[in-house]
């Protein structure tokens, strides 16, 4: 099934894009899925999916996961 | 109350604050605050900061900006709250964020403009990257 990701701030310049499709196994947990991305994203930075933080959740057909580097509005 | 963000395209301007204080009409109000923030033209390791050029995750920055506010109202008793912020290019010097609280005292309000200005920096999903007069950039960093 398919995810939407989200890039903003540092991580669209390090990713060279802001938003990007993938297909991941239905049932995958968000932690698995992040435990893969992080090795690419050197960066910290925090998650949400469909606009909220969450700690933990069984990935939905999508779902849009955003990267989200510290926040510096303001 | 009405409670209020708007994400401005470029800098914040007159009419934009002039519009705030027309849209308090509450008629209890007795003390306004208006907090705003400029775009600082820093020397950073000897280049000049030209402009900010600010991103958002805006329907992030709206749920985000509703939990805050419902936060600042069950701790203090304020009337209105109003958030302008800005998106895209901000030349140094020019107004990139407002913050407006009105409530029916002084002390509250000052207390309740503090906090909100500071979840305002740290829970809304805003980025700014500075650009330097040379044309290279980096991605700010809040201070406090």
């Amino acid at each position: 099934m398919k995810v939407r990701l989200k890039y903003f701030g540092v991580l669209s310049e390090k990713m060279n894009c802001s938003s990007d499709t993938t297909d991941i196994e239905e049932g995958t947990l968000l932690s698995n899925f992040l435990n893969d991305k992080k090795n690419s994203l050197d960066v910290k930075f925090k998650v949400a999916v469909n606009h909220k933080f969450v700690e933990e959740k069984i990935l939905e057909e999508n779902d849009e996961i955003a990267f989200l580097p510290p926040f510096s509005g303001g | 109350m009405m409670n209020e963000i708007k994400l401005i395209q470029g800098a914040i301007n007159s009419t934009h604050i002039g519009e705030i204080y027309e849209n308090d009409k509450s008629n209890n109000t007795g003390a306004q605050i208006l907090f705003t923030g400029k775009v600082r033209p820093d020397i950073i390791n000897g280049k000049i900061v030209s402009s900010i050029e600010f991103t958002a995750y805006e329907p992030m920055v709206e749920e985000q900006f509703k939990i805050l506010v419902e936060g600042i109202k069950r701790k203090f008793d304020v009337f209105s709250i109003t958030l302008l912020h800005s998106l895209g290019n901000v030349p140094a010097n020019d107004l990139c964020m407002a913050v407006f609280v009105s409530s029916e005292h002084r002390e509250v309000t000052y207390r309740a403009s503090k906090v909100l200005v500071e979840k305002i920096k740290s829970d809304l999903p805003i980025w700014g990257k500075e650009i330097f007069e040379t044309g290279e950039h980096q991605w700010k960093v809040n201070k406090m």
